[in-house]
Protein backbone atom coordinates (compact mmCIF):
# COMPACT_ATOMS: atom_id res chain seq x y z
CA UNK A 1 0.00 0.00 0.00
CA UNK A 2 1.44 3.39 -0.87
CA UNK A 3 2.08 6.08 1.80
CA UNK A 4 -0.71 8.47 -0.29
CA UNK A 5 -3.58 6.01 0.27
CA UNK A 6 -2.89 5.20 3.84
CA UNK A 7 -2.82 8.53 5.05
CA UNK A 8 -5.77 8.64 3.60
CA UNK A 9 -7.43 5.67 5.64
CA UNK A 10 -9.42 6.86 8.89
CA UNK A 11 -8.50 5.69 11.89
CA UNK A 12 -10.05 1.93 12.77
CA UNK A 13 -12.91 2.19 14.78
CA UNK A 14 -12.29 1.00 18.49
CA UNK A 15 -14.42 -2.10 19.61
CA UNK A 16 -14.84 -1.43 23.26
CA UNK A 17 -18.37 -0.26 22.84
CA UNK A 18 -19.20 -4.12 20.92
CA UNK A 19 -17.27 -6.10 23.55
CA UNK A 20 -18.91 -4.11 26.60
CA UNK A 21 -22.23 -4.97 25.21
CA UNK A 22 -21.72 -8.65 24.72
CA UNK A 23 -20.20 -8.77 28.30
CA UNK A 24 -23.10 -6.90 29.55
CA UNK A 25 -25.72 -9.02 27.74
CA UNK A 26 -24.04 -12.38 29.39
CA UNK A 27 -23.81 -10.85 32.78
CA UNK A 28 -27.94 -10.25 32.78
CA UNK A 29 -28.54 -13.85 31.18
CA UNK A 30 -26.60 -15.95 33.96
CA UNK A 31 -27.40 -13.16 37.06
CA UNK A 32 -31.32 -13.18 36.19
CA UNK A 33 -30.71 -17.23 35.88
CA UNK A 34 -28.76 -17.41 39.58
CA UNK A 35 -31.75 -15.38 40.85
CA UNK A 36 -34.57 -17.18 39.33
CA UNK A 37 -33.16 -20.27 40.67
CA UNK A 38 -32.25 -21.78 37.50
CA UNK A 39 -29.78 -24.62 37.92
CA UNK A 40 -28.05 -26.97 35.50
CA UNK A 41 -27.66 -29.28 38.23
CA UNK A 42 -30.77 -30.07 38.81
CA UNK A 43 -32.08 -30.46 35.56
CA UNK A 44 -29.51 -33.19 35.13
CA UNK A 45 -30.40 -34.95 38.24
CA UNK A 46 -34.24 -35.12 37.53
CA UNK A 47 -33.41 -35.76 33.64
CA UNK A 48 -34.25 -39.02 34.03
CA UNK A 49 -37.88 -38.43 35.42
CA UNK A 50 -38.41 -36.96 32.25
CA UNK A 51 -37.91 -39.54 30.07
CA UNK A 52 -39.64 -41.34 31.89
CA UNK A 53 -42.70 -39.02 30.98
CA UNK A 54 -42.11 -38.75 27.62
CA UNK A 55 -42.12 -42.33 27.30
CA UNK A 56 -45.23 -42.52 28.88
CA UNK A 57 -46.64 -39.51 26.80
CA UNK A 58 -45.58 -40.99 23.20
CA UNK A 59 -44.80 -44.47 23.55
CA UNK A 60 -46.65 -45.89 22.07
CA UNK A 61 -48.89 -42.84 21.04
CA UNK A 62 -53.09 -43.75 22.33
CA UNK A 63 -54.46 -43.36 18.64
CA UNK A 64 -57.07 -45.18 19.78
CA UNK A 65 -57.82 -41.64 21.73
CA UNK A 66 -57.27 -39.45 18.88
CA UNK A 67 -60.61 -39.41 17.47
CA UNK A 68 -61.78 -37.45 20.46
CA UNK A 69 -59.54 -34.95 20.07
CA UNK A 70 -60.55 -33.76 16.68
CA UNK A 71 -63.63 -31.92 18.53
CA UNK A 72 -62.40 -30.11 20.94
CA UNK A 73 -59.15 -29.00 18.69
CA UNK A 74 -61.93 -27.70 16.24
CA UNK A 75 -63.41 -25.55 18.70
CA UNK A 76 -60.30 -24.56 19.49
CA UNK A 77 -59.58 -23.43 16.19
CA UNK A 78 -62.73 -21.75 15.66
CA UNK A 79 -62.35 -20.02 18.88
CA UNK A 80 -59.31 -18.81 17.34
CA UNK A 81 -60.79 -17.68 14.35
CA UNK A 82 -63.75 -15.71 15.99
CA UNK A 83 -61.80 -13.65 18.43
CA UNK A 84 -59.05 -13.10 15.69
CA UNK A 85 -62.06 -11.55 13.69
CA UNK A 86 -63.64 -9.36 15.79
CA UNK A 87 -60.59 -7.91 17.48
CA UNK A 88 -59.50 -7.03 14.17
CA UNK A 89 -63.32 -5.08 13.37
CA UNK A 90 -62.53 -3.35 16.82
CA UNK A 91 -59.12 -2.90 15.87
CA UNK A 92 -59.27 -0.90 12.77
CA UNK A 93 -60.79 1.94 13.71
CA UNK A 94 -59.77 2.29 16.87
CA UNK A 95 -55.45 1.84 15.19
CA UNK A 96 -56.86 5.13 13.11
CA UNK A 97 -58.09 7.44 15.79
CA UNK A 98 -54.68 6.20 17.28
CA UNK A 99 -52.71 7.11 14.44
CA UNK A 100 -51.28 10.85 14.14
CA UNK A 101 -51.36 11.52 10.20
CA UNK A 102 -54.98 10.38 10.02
CA UNK A 103 -56.79 11.99 13.45
CA UNK A 104 -54.63 15.34 14.16
CA UNK A 105 -55.95 15.55 17.89
CA UNK A 106 -52.72 14.87 19.85
CA UNK A 107 -53.65 14.36 23.20
CA UNK A 108 -56.73 11.58 21.51
CA UNK A 109 -53.93 9.69 19.85
CA UNK A 110 -51.74 9.32 23.26
CA UNK A 111 -54.78 8.48 25.18
CA UNK A 112 -56.03 5.83 22.35
CA UNK A 113 -52.48 4.41 22.44
CA UNK A 114 -52.43 4.09 26.57
CA UNK A 115 -55.75 2.22 26.33
CA UNK A 116 -54.33 -0.29 23.37
CA UNK A 117 -50.97 -0.76 25.55
CA UNK A 118 -53.12 -1.58 28.21
CA UNK A 119 -54.77 -4.31 26.74
CA UNK A 120 -51.73 -5.60 25.32
CA UNK A 121 -50.19 -6.01 28.68
CA UNK A 122 -52.44 -8.32 29.90
CA UNK A 123 -51.84 -12.08 29.26
CA UNK A 124 -55.17 -13.65 27.23
CA UNK A 125 -54.91 -16.31 30.17
CA UNK A 126 -55.72 -13.45 32.88
CA UNK A 127 -58.31 -12.09 30.33
CA UNK A 128 -59.37 -15.59 30.43
CA UNK A 129 -60.30 -16.08 33.85
CA UNK A 130 -61.50 -12.74 34.13
CA UNK A 131 -64.07 -13.40 31.50
CA UNK A 132 -64.69 -16.68 33.10
CA UNK A 133 -65.37 -15.44 36.53
CA UNK A 134 -68.04 -12.68 34.55
CA UNK A 135 -69.46 -15.22 32.15
CA UNK A 136 -68.95 -18.66 33.30
CA UNK A 137 -67.60 -21.57 32.09
CA UNK A 138 -67.16 -21.80 28.32
CA UNK A 139 -66.08 -21.08 25.06
CA UNK A 140 -67.74 -18.00 25.17
CA UNK A 141 -65.28 -16.30 28.13
CA UNK A 142 -62.47 -17.78 26.02
CA UNK A 143 -63.45 -16.01 22.99
CA UNK A 144 -63.92 -12.80 24.57
CA UNK A 145 -59.88 -13.14 25.79
CA UNK A 146 -58.71 -13.77 22.44
CA UNK A 147 -60.25 -10.79 20.91
CA UNK A 148 -59.64 -7.90 23.32
CA UNK A 149 -55.87 -9.94 22.68
CA UNK A 150 -56.13 -10.16 19.30
CA UNK A 151 -57.38 -6.36 19.70
CA UNK A 152 -54.53 -4.82 21.48
CA UNK A 153 -52.25 -6.79 19.04
CA UNK A 154 -53.39 -5.69 15.82
CA UNK A 155 -54.19 -2.53 16.45
CA UNK A 156 -50.33 -1.61 17.47
CA UNK A 157 -48.97 -3.00 14.63
CA UNK A 158 -51.98 -1.34 12.49
CA UNK A 159 -51.72 2.32 13.94
CA UNK A 160 -47.81 2.00 13.07
CA UNK A 161 -48.51 0.86 9.56
CA UNK A 162 -50.98 3.90 9.07
CA UNK A 163 -48.32 6.15 10.59
CA UNK A 164 -46.08 5.06 7.60
CA UNK A 165 -47.88 5.43 4.81
CA UNK A 166 -47.24 7.71 1.92
CA UNK A 167 -48.86 10.78 3.29
CA UNK A 168 -48.72 12.14 -0.82
CA UNK A 169 -51.20 9.91 -1.58
CA UNK A 170 -53.18 11.62 1.32
CA UNK A 171 -52.21 14.77 0.19
CA UNK A 172 -53.69 13.88 -3.25
CA UNK A 173 -57.15 13.37 -2.04
CA UNK A 174 -57.34 16.27 0.07
CA UNK A 175 -56.83 18.52 -2.96
CA UNK A 176 -59.67 16.27 -5.10
CA UNK A 177 -61.82 18.17 -2.43
CA UNK A 178 -62.49 14.99 -0.22
CA UNK A 179 -63.33 14.47 3.05
CA UNK A 180 -62.10 11.88 5.84
CA UNK A 181 -63.82 9.07 4.34
CA UNK A 182 -62.56 9.42 1.25
CA UNK A 183 -59.08 9.94 2.51
CA UNK A 184 -59.70 6.42 4.79
CA UNK A 185 -60.85 4.97 1.61
CA UNK A 186 -58.58 6.15 -0.99
CA UNK A 187 -55.04 7.14 0.67
CA UNK A 188 -54.96 4.83 3.64
CA UNK A 189 -56.95 1.46 3.03
CA UNK A 190 -55.15 0.81 0.00
CA UNK A 191 -52.14 1.37 1.88
CA UNK A 192 -52.19 -0.62 4.46
CA UNK A 193 -54.84 -3.33 4.14
CA UNK A 194 -52.05 -5.78 3.07
CA UNK A 195 -50.48 -5.20 6.33
CA UNK A 196 -53.76 -5.56 8.26
CA UNK A 197 -54.99 -8.58 6.39
CA UNK A 198 -50.94 -9.63 7.63
CA UNK A 199 -51.53 -8.61 11.03
CA UNK A 200 -55.05 -9.97 11.62
CA UNK A 201 -53.39 -13.79 10.16
CA UNK A 202 -50.29 -13.38 12.87
CA UNK A 203 -52.45 -12.78 15.49
CA UNK A 204 -54.42 -15.53 14.42
CA UNK A 205 -51.59 -17.96 14.66
CA UNK A 206 -50.69 -16.83 18.29
CA UNK A 207 -54.46 -16.70 19.13
CA UNK A 208 -54.12 -20.87 17.92
CA UNK A 209 -51.46 -21.35 21.08
CA UNK A 210 -53.11 -19.55 22.98
CA UNK A 211 -56.53 -20.85 23.31
CA UNK A 212 -54.92 -23.74 23.46
CA UNK A 213 -54.31 -23.19 27.17
CA UNK A 214 -57.66 -21.12 27.86
CA UNK A 215 -59.07 -24.37 28.59
CA UNK A 216 -57.31 -24.46 31.46
CA UNK A 217 -59.33 -21.76 33.50
CA UNK A 218 -62.61 -22.90 32.14
CA UNK A 219 -62.74 -21.09 29.02
CA UNK A 220 -63.02 -23.81 26.28
CA UNK A 221 -61.36 -25.69 24.01
CA UNK A 222 -58.54 -28.31 24.15
CA UNK A 223 -57.42 -26.45 27.15
CA UNK A 224 -60.41 -28.18 29.52
CA UNK A 225 -58.74 -31.99 28.68
CA UNK A 226 -54.95 -31.12 29.36
CA UNK A 227 -56.14 -30.36 32.99
CA UNK A 228 -58.27 -33.41 33.50
CA UNK A 229 -55.55 -35.77 32.04
CA UNK A 230 -52.94 -34.28 33.99
CA UNK A 231 -55.09 -34.55 37.10
CA UNK A 232 -55.49 -38.04 36.36
CA UNK A 233 -51.89 -38.73 35.43
CA UNK A 234 -53.14 -40.61 32.35
CA UNK A 235 -50.35 -39.19 30.30
CA UNK A 236 -50.86 -41.29 26.97
CA UNK A 237 -53.64 -38.82 26.59
CA UNK A 238 -51.73 -35.63 26.82
CA UNK A 239 -49.44 -37.08 24.61
CA UNK A 240 -51.73 -37.58 21.88
CA UNK A 241 -52.77 -34.14 22.32
CA UNK A 242 -49.86 -32.69 22.34
CA UNK A 243 -48.84 -34.46 19.33
CA UNK A 244 -52.35 -33.91 17.49
CA UNK A 245 -52.46 -30.45 18.49
CA UNK A 246 -49.01 -29.74 17.17
CA UNK A 247 -49.91 -30.95 13.72
CA UNK A 248 -52.75 -28.61 13.75
CA UNK A 249 -50.44 -25.56 14.31
CA UNK A 250 -47.76 -26.83 12.09
CA UNK A 251 -50.14 -26.84 9.31
CA UNK A 252 -52.44 -23.75 10.49
CA UNK A 253 -48.75 -21.55 10.24
CA UNK A 254 -47.64 -22.97 7.32
CA UNK A 255 -50.81 -21.57 5.20
CA UNK A 256 -51.22 -18.70 7.40
CA UNK A 257 -47.20 -17.63 6.78
CA UNK A 258 -47.49 -18.20 3.00
CA UNK A 259 -50.41 -16.55 2.72
CA UNK A 260 -49.21 -13.35 4.79
CA UNK A 261 -45.92 -13.55 2.44
CA UNK A 262 -48.00 -13.26 -0.63
CA UNK A 263 -49.74 -9.82 0.95
CA UNK A 264 -46.99 -7.47 1.60
CA UNK B 1 -58.44 35.27 -11.53
CA UNK B 2 -56.81 34.70 -8.49
CA UNK B 3 -55.08 37.11 -6.08
CA UNK B 4 -52.42 36.47 -3.60
CA UNK B 5 -53.31 39.40 -1.10
CA UNK B 6 -50.08 40.22 1.33
CA UNK B 7 -49.14 36.63 2.33
CA UNK B 8 -47.27 35.33 4.50
CA UNK B 9 -46.22 31.82 5.78
CA UNK B 10 -43.95 31.14 8.54
CA UNK B 11 -44.26 27.51 9.45
CA UNK B 12 -44.67 26.83 13.11
CA UNK B 13 -40.66 25.84 13.56
CA UNK B 14 -39.92 29.46 12.98
CA UNK B 15 -39.28 29.10 8.90
CA UNK B 16 -40.07 32.08 6.72
CA UNK B 17 -41.29 30.55 3.85
CA UNK B 18 -43.48 33.32 2.15
CA UNK B 19 -43.08 37.15 2.36
CA UNK B 20 -45.61 39.81 1.42
CA UNK B 21 -46.64 37.57 -1.29
CA UNK B 22 -48.77 39.93 -4.29
CA UNK B 23 -50.16 38.16 -7.40
CA UNK B 24 -52.91 38.38 -9.42
CA UNK B 25 -53.11 35.23 -11.95
CA UNK B 26 -55.75 35.47 -14.68
CA UNK B 27 -57.88 32.55 -15.99
CA UNK B 28 -56.20 30.31 -18.91
CA UNK B 29 -52.25 31.68 -17.62
CA UNK B 30 -49.62 28.83 -18.45
CA UNK B 31 -47.65 30.41 -14.92
CA UNK B 32 -43.73 28.84 -14.49
CA UNK B 33 -42.66 29.43 -11.12
CA UNK B 34 -39.16 29.48 -10.74
CA UNK B 35 -36.74 29.59 -7.92
CA UNK B 36 -33.67 28.19 -5.98
CA UNK B 37 -34.32 25.08 -3.71
CA UNK B 38 -36.20 26.33 -0.55
CA UNK B 39 -36.98 29.55 -2.03
CA UNK B 40 -40.80 28.83 -1.08
CA UNK B 41 -42.33 27.93 -4.21
CA UNK B 42 -44.66 24.68 -3.05
CA UNK B 43 -45.44 26.58 -0.17
CA UNK B 44 -46.81 29.39 -2.72
CA UNK B 45 -48.81 26.55 -4.39
CA UNK B 46 -49.62 24.45 -1.23
CA UNK B 47 -51.16 27.54 0.03
CA UNK B 48 -53.75 27.85 -2.94
CA UNK B 49 -55.65 25.04 -2.14
CA UNK B 50 -54.99 25.38 1.52
CA UNK B 51 -52.87 22.16 1.97
CA UNK B 52 -51.13 24.38 4.00
CA UNK B 53 -52.59 27.25 5.32
CA UNK B 54 -50.96 31.04 5.35
CA UNK B 55 -50.04 33.14 8.45
CA UNK B 56 -51.65 36.07 6.86
CA UNK B 57 -53.34 37.58 4.19
CA UNK B 58 -56.12 36.66 1.94
CA UNK B 59 -56.04 34.27 -1.55
CA UNK B 60 -59.09 35.11 -3.58
CA UNK B 61 -60.69 33.48 -6.30
CA UNK B 62 -63.33 35.44 -8.37
CA UNK B 63 -66.82 34.52 -9.62
CA UNK B 64 -67.36 32.00 -7.10
CA UNK B 65 -71.36 30.73 -6.93
CA UNK B 66 -71.70 30.43 -2.90
CA UNK B 67 -74.51 28.05 -3.18
CA UNK B 68 -72.30 25.20 -4.39
CA UNK B 69 -68.44 26.80 -4.69
CA UNK B 70 -68.32 26.24 -8.44
CA UNK B 71 -65.54 28.77 -9.51
CA UNK B 72 -67.20 30.43 -12.55
CA UNK B 73 -64.12 32.39 -13.01
CA UNK B 74 -63.10 35.07 -15.64
CA UNK B 75 -64.85 33.76 -18.71
CA UNK B 76 -68.23 32.92 -16.84
CA UNK B 77 -70.01 31.81 -20.35
CA UNK B 78 -67.85 29.16 -21.19
CA UNK B 79 -68.53 27.66 -17.44
CA UNK B 80 -72.16 27.93 -17.80
CA UNK B 81 -72.08 25.78 -21.35
CA UNK B 82 -70.02 23.10 -19.60
CA UNK B 83 -72.19 23.00 -16.08
CA UNK B 84 -75.13 22.75 -18.78
CA UNK B 85 -73.67 20.33 -19.96
CA UNK B 86 -72.80 18.02 -17.69
CA UNK B 87 -76.37 19.00 -16.17
CA UNK B 88 -79.39 19.55 -18.63
CA UNK B 89 -81.38 21.21 -15.55
CA UNK B 90 -78.76 23.65 -14.59
CA UNK B 91 -80.99 26.55 -13.98
CA UNK B 92 -78.15 29.68 -14.20
CA UNK B 93 -80.73 32.32 -12.98
CA UNK B 94 -79.75 30.73 -9.08
CA UNK B 95 -76.11 31.91 -9.59
CA UNK B 96 -74.99 33.96 -6.87
CA UNK B 97 -71.03 34.85 -8.06
CA UNK B 98 -68.83 36.21 -5.61
CA UNK B 99 -65.18 36.97 -4.10
CA UNK B 100 -64.17 33.75 -2.12
CA UNK B 101 -60.92 33.74 0.24
CA UNK B 102 -60.06 30.72 0.33
CA UNK B 103 -57.90 31.04 3.77
CA UNK B 104 -61.21 32.46 5.66
CA UNK B 105 -63.32 29.22 4.52
CA UNK B 106 -63.61 25.83 6.08
CA UNK B 107 -65.19 22.61 6.27
CA UNK B 108 -67.51 21.63 3.37
CA UNK B 109 -67.13 24.59 1.84
CA UNK B 110 -62.90 24.13 1.66
CA UNK B 111 -63.57 20.89 -0.36
CA UNK B 112 -65.59 21.96 -2.30
CA UNK B 113 -63.47 25.09 -3.23
CA UNK B 114 -60.74 22.37 -3.23
CA UNK B 115 -62.39 20.00 -5.76
CA UNK B 116 -61.79 23.11 -8.37
CA UNK B 117 -58.51 22.97 -7.92
CA UNK B 118 -55.99 20.21 -9.52
CA UNK B 119 -52.91 19.12 -8.28
CA UNK B 120 -50.14 17.38 -10.03
CA UNK B 121 -47.02 15.94 -7.76
CA UNK B 122 -43.68 14.91 -8.12
CA UNK B 123 -44.05 11.60 -7.30
CA UNK B 124 -47.30 11.44 -9.19
CA UNK B 125 -49.81 10.09 -5.87
CA UNK B 126 -51.87 8.21 -7.59
CA UNK B 127 -53.08 4.98 -6.07
CA UNK B 128 -50.74 2.12 -7.14
CA UNK B 129 -53.07 -0.62 -5.55
CA UNK B 130 -55.90 0.58 -7.22
CA UNK B 131 -56.97 0.65 -11.28
CA UNK B 132 -56.39 3.39 -13.81
CA UNK B 133 -59.84 3.78 -13.77
CA UNK B 134 -60.38 3.92 -10.35
CA UNK B 135 -57.92 6.24 -9.82
CA UNK B 136 -59.74 8.43 -12.43
CA UNK B 137 -62.81 8.31 -11.05
CA UNK B 138 -61.59 9.32 -7.16
CA UNK B 139 -61.34 12.38 -9.23
CA UNK B 140 -65.10 12.75 -9.11
CA UNK B 141 -65.07 11.86 -5.12
CA UNK B 142 -66.17 15.49 -4.41
CA UNK B 143 -69.25 15.13 -6.69
CA UNK B 144 -71.13 12.15 -4.84
CA UNK B 145 -72.58 11.01 -2.08
CA UNK B 146 -69.46 9.66 0.32
CA UNK B 147 -71.39 6.46 0.51
CA UNK B 148 -70.67 6.27 -3.59
CA UNK B 149 -67.61 6.75 -2.79
CA UNK B 150 -67.04 4.71 -0.41
CA UNK B 151 -67.94 1.79 -2.00
CA UNK B 152 -66.85 2.65 -5.43
CA UNK B 153 -69.93 2.71 -7.05
CA UNK B 154 -69.74 5.55 -9.64
CA UNK B 155 -72.32 6.78 -11.66
CA UNK B 156 -72.52 6.25 -14.90
CA UNK B 157 -72.12 9.57 -16.30
CA UNK B 158 -69.04 10.07 -13.62
CA UNK B 159 -67.53 6.82 -15.72
CA UNK B 160 -67.76 8.44 -18.99
CA UNK B 161 -65.92 11.82 -18.18
CA UNK B 162 -63.02 9.47 -16.52
CA UNK B 163 -62.73 8.08 -20.03
CA UNK B 164 -62.73 10.59 -22.11
CA UNK B 165 -60.12 12.00 -19.76
CA UNK B 166 -57.79 9.06 -20.40
CA UNK B 167 -58.98 9.46 -23.83
CA UNK B 168 -57.20 13.15 -23.77
CA UNK B 169 -53.98 12.00 -22.40
CA UNK B 170 -53.62 9.13 -24.54
CA UNK B 171 -53.81 6.56 -22.23
CA UNK B 172 -57.05 4.44 -22.52
CA UNK B 173 -55.55 1.12 -23.27
CA UNK B 174 -54.47 1.05 -19.69
CA UNK B 175 -57.59 1.76 -18.54
CA UNK B 176 -57.90 -1.80 -16.33
CA UNK B 177 -54.45 -1.35 -15.60
CA UNK B 178 -53.28 -1.74 -11.84
CA UNK B 179 -51.71 1.68 -11.34
CA UNK B 180 -48.66 0.35 -10.04
CA UNK B 181 -47.67 -1.62 -13.14
CA UNK B 182 -46.93 1.81 -14.94
CA UNK B 183 -43.81 3.68 -16.22
CA UNK B 184 -43.36 6.90 -14.27
CA UNK B 185 -44.71 9.28 -17.59
CA UNK B 186 -47.74 7.46 -17.55
CA UNK B 187 -48.47 7.69 -13.82
CA UNK B 188 -48.35 11.29 -14.54
CA UNK B 189 -51.14 11.25 -17.12
CA UNK B 190 -53.19 9.29 -15.40
CA UNK B 191 -52.72 12.26 -12.65
CA UNK B 192 -53.67 14.76 -14.80
CA UNK B 193 -56.63 12.35 -16.32
CA UNK B 194 -57.63 12.70 -12.66
CA UNK B 195 -57.44 16.51 -12.78
CA UNK B 196 -59.66 16.80 -15.73
CA UNK B 197 -62.04 14.57 -14.17
CA UNK B 198 -61.94 16.50 -11.27
CA UNK B 199 -62.77 19.45 -14.08
CA UNK B 200 -60.34 21.55 -11.93
CA UNK B 201 -60.43 24.66 -13.48
CA UNK B 202 -56.91 26.22 -12.07
CA UNK B 203 -54.28 23.05 -11.89
CA UNK B 204 -51.48 23.63 -9.71
CA UNK B 205 -48.15 21.06 -10.57
CA UNK B 206 -45.52 20.88 -7.91
CA UNK B 207 -42.16 19.52 -9.91
CA UNK B 208 -44.83 17.99 -12.50
CA UNK B 209 -41.56 16.27 -14.38
CA UNK B 210 -38.72 16.35 -12.16
CA UNK B 211 -38.80 12.44 -11.78
CA UNK B 212 -39.24 11.77 -14.96
CA UNK B 213 -36.45 11.29 -17.87
CA UNK B 214 -36.06 13.78 -20.64
CA UNK B 215 -37.96 12.17 -23.51
CA UNK B 216 -40.91 11.57 -21.10
CA UNK B 217 -40.67 15.35 -19.54
CA UNK B 218 -41.70 16.77 -22.78
CA UNK B 219 -44.77 14.11 -23.54
CA UNK B 220 -46.01 14.99 -19.72
CA UNK B 221 -45.20 19.32 -20.23
CA UNK B 222 -47.05 18.90 -24.03
CA UNK B 223 -50.27 17.57 -22.10
CA UNK B 224 -49.83 19.63 -19.50
CA UNK B 225 -50.15 22.65 -22.36
CA UNK B 226 -52.54 21.21 -24.11
CA UNK B 227 -55.27 21.04 -21.84
CA UNK B 228 -54.55 24.63 -20.43
CA UNK B 229 -54.93 25.87 -23.97
CA UNK B 230 -57.63 23.63 -25.49
CA UNK B 231 -59.99 23.75 -21.34
CA UNK B 232 -58.85 27.14 -20.64
CA UNK B 233 -57.44 25.77 -17.09
CA UNK B 234 -54.94 28.22 -15.26
CA UNK B 235 -51.78 26.21 -14.97
CA UNK B 236 -49.54 27.30 -12.33
CA UNK B 237 -46.63 24.92 -12.09
CA UNK B 238 -43.31 24.65 -10.27
CA UNK B 239 -40.07 23.97 -12.74
CA UNK B 240 -36.56 23.43 -12.42
CA UNK B 241 -35.84 24.09 -15.73
CA UNK B 242 -35.79 27.35 -17.07
CA UNK B 243 -35.76 25.95 -21.21
CA UNK B 244 -39.12 24.23 -19.92
CA UNK B 245 -40.74 27.33 -18.59
CA UNK B 246 -39.35 29.58 -21.52
CA UNK B 247 -40.92 26.41 -24.25
CA UNK B 248 -44.69 25.75 -22.11
CA UNK B 249 -45.23 28.48 -19.90
CA UNK B 250 -46.89 32.10 -20.81
CA UNK B 251 -45.58 33.87 -17.64
CA UNK B 252 -42.26 33.25 -15.42
CA UNK B 253 -42.73 34.52 -11.54
CA UNK B 254 -39.31 34.08 -9.50
CA UNK B 255 -39.46 33.39 -6.03
CA UNK B 256 -36.49 34.24 -3.96
CA UNK B 257 -36.44 33.66 -0.41
CA UNK B 258 -40.44 34.16 -0.20
CA UNK B 259 -40.47 36.77 -1.98
CA UNK B 260 -41.93 37.88 -5.87
CA UNK B 261 -38.67 38.78 -7.11
CA UNK B 262 -39.42 38.42 -10.94
CA UNK B 263 -42.58 38.40 -12.99
CA UNK B 264 -42.72 38.86 -16.72
CA UNK B 265 -45.06 37.72 -19.94
CA UNK B 266 -43.02 35.78 -22.39
CA UNK B 267 -45.06 36.96 -25.26
CA UNK B 268 -43.20 38.96 -27.56
CA UNK B 269 -39.84 38.74 -25.20
CA UNK B 270 -36.47 37.90 -26.50
CA UNK B 271 -35.74 34.56 -24.75
CA UNK B 272 -32.25 35.75 -24.43
CA UNK B 273 -32.78 39.03 -22.14
CA UNK B 274 -35.40 36.75 -19.91
CA UNK B 275 -32.85 34.06 -19.17
CA UNK B 276 -30.26 36.92 -18.32
CA UNK B 277 -32.85 38.59 -15.44
CA UNK B 278 -33.51 35.06 -13.86
CA UNK B 279 -29.79 35.85 -12.60
CA UNK B 280 -31.82 37.66 -10.35
CA UNK B 281 -34.04 34.78 -9.19
CA UNK B 282 -31.11 32.40 -8.69
CA UNK B 283 -28.29 34.21 -7.19
CA UNK B 284 -25.96 33.34 -10.36
CA UNK B 285 -25.72 33.01 -14.04
CA UNK B 286 -28.11 30.13 -15.61
CA UNK B 287 -25.94 27.42 -16.43
CA UNK B 288 -26.15 23.91 -18.73
CA UNK B 289 -27.90 22.03 -15.39
CA UNK B 290 -30.66 24.87 -15.76
CA UNK B 291 -31.93 22.97 -18.91
CA UNK B 292 -33.38 20.17 -19.45
CA UNK B 293 -31.89 20.29 -23.05
CA UNK B 294 -33.00 19.67 -26.99
CA UNK B 295 -36.45 17.91 -27.41
N1 LIG C 1 -43.60 21.56 6.82
C1 LIG C 1 -42.58 22.41 6.96
N2 LIG C 1 -42.16 22.76 8.19
C2 LIG C 1 -41.15 23.63 8.34
N3 LIG C 1 -40.47 24.23 7.33
C3 LIG C 1 -40.84 23.90 6.08
C4 LIG C 1 -41.91 22.98 5.83
N4 LIG C 1 -42.05 22.86 4.50
C5 LIG C 1 -41.12 23.66 3.95
N5 LIG C 1 -40.39 24.31 4.89
C6 LIG C 1 -39.31 25.29 4.67
O1 LIG C 1 -39.86 26.40 4.02
C7 LIG C 1 -38.98 26.91 3.03
C8 LIG C 1 -39.66 26.89 1.69
O2 LIG C 1 -39.90 25.54 1.33
P1 LIG C 1 -40.61 25.09 -0.02
O3 LIG C 1 -40.83 23.63 0.07
O4 LIG C 1 -41.77 25.95 -0.27
O5 LIG C 1 -39.45 25.42 -1.08
P2 LIG C 1 -39.38 25.08 -2.64
O6 LIG C 1 -39.13 26.36 -3.32
O7 LIG C 1 -40.56 24.32 -3.05
O8 LIG C 1 -38.08 24.19 -2.69
P3 LIG C 1 -37.76 22.92 -3.63
O9 LIG C 1 -37.36 23.45 -4.95
O10 LIG C 1 -36.61 22.27 -2.92
O11 LIG C 1 -38.98 22.07 -3.65
C9 LIG C 1 -37.74 26.03 3.10
O12 LIG C 1 -36.81 26.68 3.90
C10 LIG C 1 -38.23 24.77 3.76
O13 LIG C 1 -37.19 24.16 4.48
MG1 LIG D 1 -40.85 22.29 -3.63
Amino acid sequence: MNQALLSKIPPKPRRIKFYSTIILVFGIIISSAMFSGFSVIDIISNLRFAFRLIDSMFFPPAWDYADNVIKPLLQTVQMAIVGSFFGAVIAFPVALIAAGNFIKIKWLNQITRIFLNFFRTIPALVLASLFVSIFGLGSFAGILALTIFSFGLISKMTYESIEAIDYGQVEAIISLGGNRFNIFRYAILPQVLPQFISYTLYAFEVNIRAAAVLGYVGAGGIGQYYEIFLSLRRFEFVGIIVMISFGAVLLIDFISSSIRRRLV
Amino acid sequence: MIKFVNVNKTYPNGTVALVDVNLEIQEGEFVAILGLSGAGKSTMLRTLNQIIDVTSGNIIFNNVDVNTYEMYGDNIEKEIARQKELNPEFDETKLNLKEIDITKIKGKKLRKMRSNIGMIFQNFNIIKRMSVIQNVLSGRISYNPTWRTIFGFFPKKDKEIALQALDRVDIIEKTYHRASDLSGGQMQRVAIARSLAQNAKILLADEPVASLDPITTFEVMRFLKKISVEDGITMIANLHHVDLALEYATRIVGVKEGKIVYDIQIKGKNKKDIIKDLEIVYGRPISHDDFVGEE
